[in-house]
């Protein structure tokens, strides 16, 4: 495939991709947020129970399910998922900064059991991971994979690497 | 080009929204109100003063949730569910509380919590830190949604505790569990019957992971 110059502008990933992985690992970060913040609402359960942790358990499950199946989301799809966070968030909480800038990111710190970081810190990373999430769907483009960047199983080659 | 702007301008806000500033430098006068108290030794217990002093970390999360806890041992099962983390063990505290002479309610079951108020010594309990303008009250601290005052008093409980490793030093109902509990209020009345919400005084306390110190006094 290497001979054929029309393959030069296609990105080569192992089975499943890395790229699919990352991508729905973000999805899986976002709706990972949205299910511990409803969650949140119900005093009893947040009481008993660290909804926190249902973040990095969707962050690997999506990832999981990226990295063996290739299925990916079409960027639109996880823009409207972030809006849909985000509105949430503002629902809740106004356009107080100081509680988006709490809120989350103490989710973050007792889903992962961050306790040695501050708040800083760990927003800083969740920003970072959330641009990284975003920047994941700039390689697998529709115009590279030659065809439409929605939820699809992965174009694979005569060796079974997938593109 | 317009996909590119898409997820830039998504990155940018999220960016936005996550990064914040810095933390705080450490305040010089810090070792005034901290004294001898540190994370290794973090109950000072002063008999001739009938005086308990913990040391405790502030959790912002619950300046905008509401909790049912006021201080826990940040390792129990409760560490993170509480206004303020405390690096004290039920153990430790329950014995400085007999040591100033405090009586224990012991009138608390699993069975008869959510009909009955805690009994045992009324405590005073104050929250002051480095920079603070002064000692502020649990009152004043602690937002009770029905503005009624925080009755704490010494329940006892201890053996309870060690079954339950929940780490509850302070709760704001009449608790089971808890060393101390807030007599204003019998179990159930935050999660269940939703007579109540509690939540940090974002507008008294410092930011999140400040360290504070606890004041509980026999009341006479």
């Amino acid at each position: 495939m290497g001979n054929n110059p029309r393959n030069h502008d296609r990105l080569v990933l192992p089975v499943g991709s890395a790229a699919a992985a990352v991508r729905l690992s973000a999805v899986g970060l976002i709706i990972g947020f949205l299910i511990t913040t409803v969650s949140n609402h119900w005093v009893w359960l947040d009481m008993r129970f660290n909804s926190g942790v249902s973040i990095p358990i969707f962050v690997v499950l999506f990832g999981i399910i990226g990295l063996s199946t290739g299925l990916s989301v079409r960027f639109r799809a996880f823009l409207i998922l972030e809006a849909i966070l985000l509105a949430v968030w503002l629902i809740d909480y106004g356009f107080d900064l100081d509680a988006l800038l709490v809120v989350p990111a103490s989710l973050v710190r007792d889903g992962l059991r961050l306790h040695t970081l501050t708040l800083p810190e760990i927003n800083l990373g969740l920003g970072l991971v959330v641009l990284a999430g975003n920047l994941a769907w700039l390689p697998g483009s529709s115009r590279r994979t030659g065809q439409k960047n929605g939820c699809r199983t992965p174009n694979r080659n005569a060796n079974g690497m997938t593109y | 080009m317009k996909k590119t702007g898409f997820f830039v301008l998504g990155g940018l806000l999220l960016l936005t929204l996550f990064v914040c500033p810095l933390a705080l430098a450490a305040d010089p006068g810090a070792t005034d109100v901290m004294g001898k108290l540190t994370k290794d030794n973090p109950i000072i217990v002063d008999k001739a003063g009938k005086t308990i002093r913990l040391l405790a970390e502030v959790n912002g999360k619950y300046f905008f949730q509401p909790t049912r806890h006021a201080v826990v041992t940040k390792g129990g099962s409760n560490g993170d569910k509480s206004v303020l983390a405390a690096f004290a063990e039920p153990q430790a505290f329950c014995d400085g509380l007999l040591q100033i002479g405090a009586k224990p309610g012991e009138n608390m079951t699993l069975a008869n919590k959510e009909t009955t108020r805690v009994k045992g010594d009324a405590l005073d309990v104050t929250v002051t830190w480095p920079g603070a303008k002064k000692s502020y009250t649990l009152d004043e601290v602690i937002k009770d949604s029905n503005k009624k005052p925080i009755v704490m008093r010494f329940g006892g409980n201890l053996a309870t505790a060690k079954d339950k490793k929940t780490g509850c030093l302070l709760c704001l109902d009449s608790c089971p569990v808890g060393i101390v509990s807030n007599e204003a209020y019998t179990y159930g009345a935050v999660e269940k019957r939703k007579e109540v919400t509690f939540m940090g005084n974002k507008d008294v306390l410092p930011k999140d992971g400040t360290q504070v110190v606890v004041t509980i006094k026999l009341k006479k």
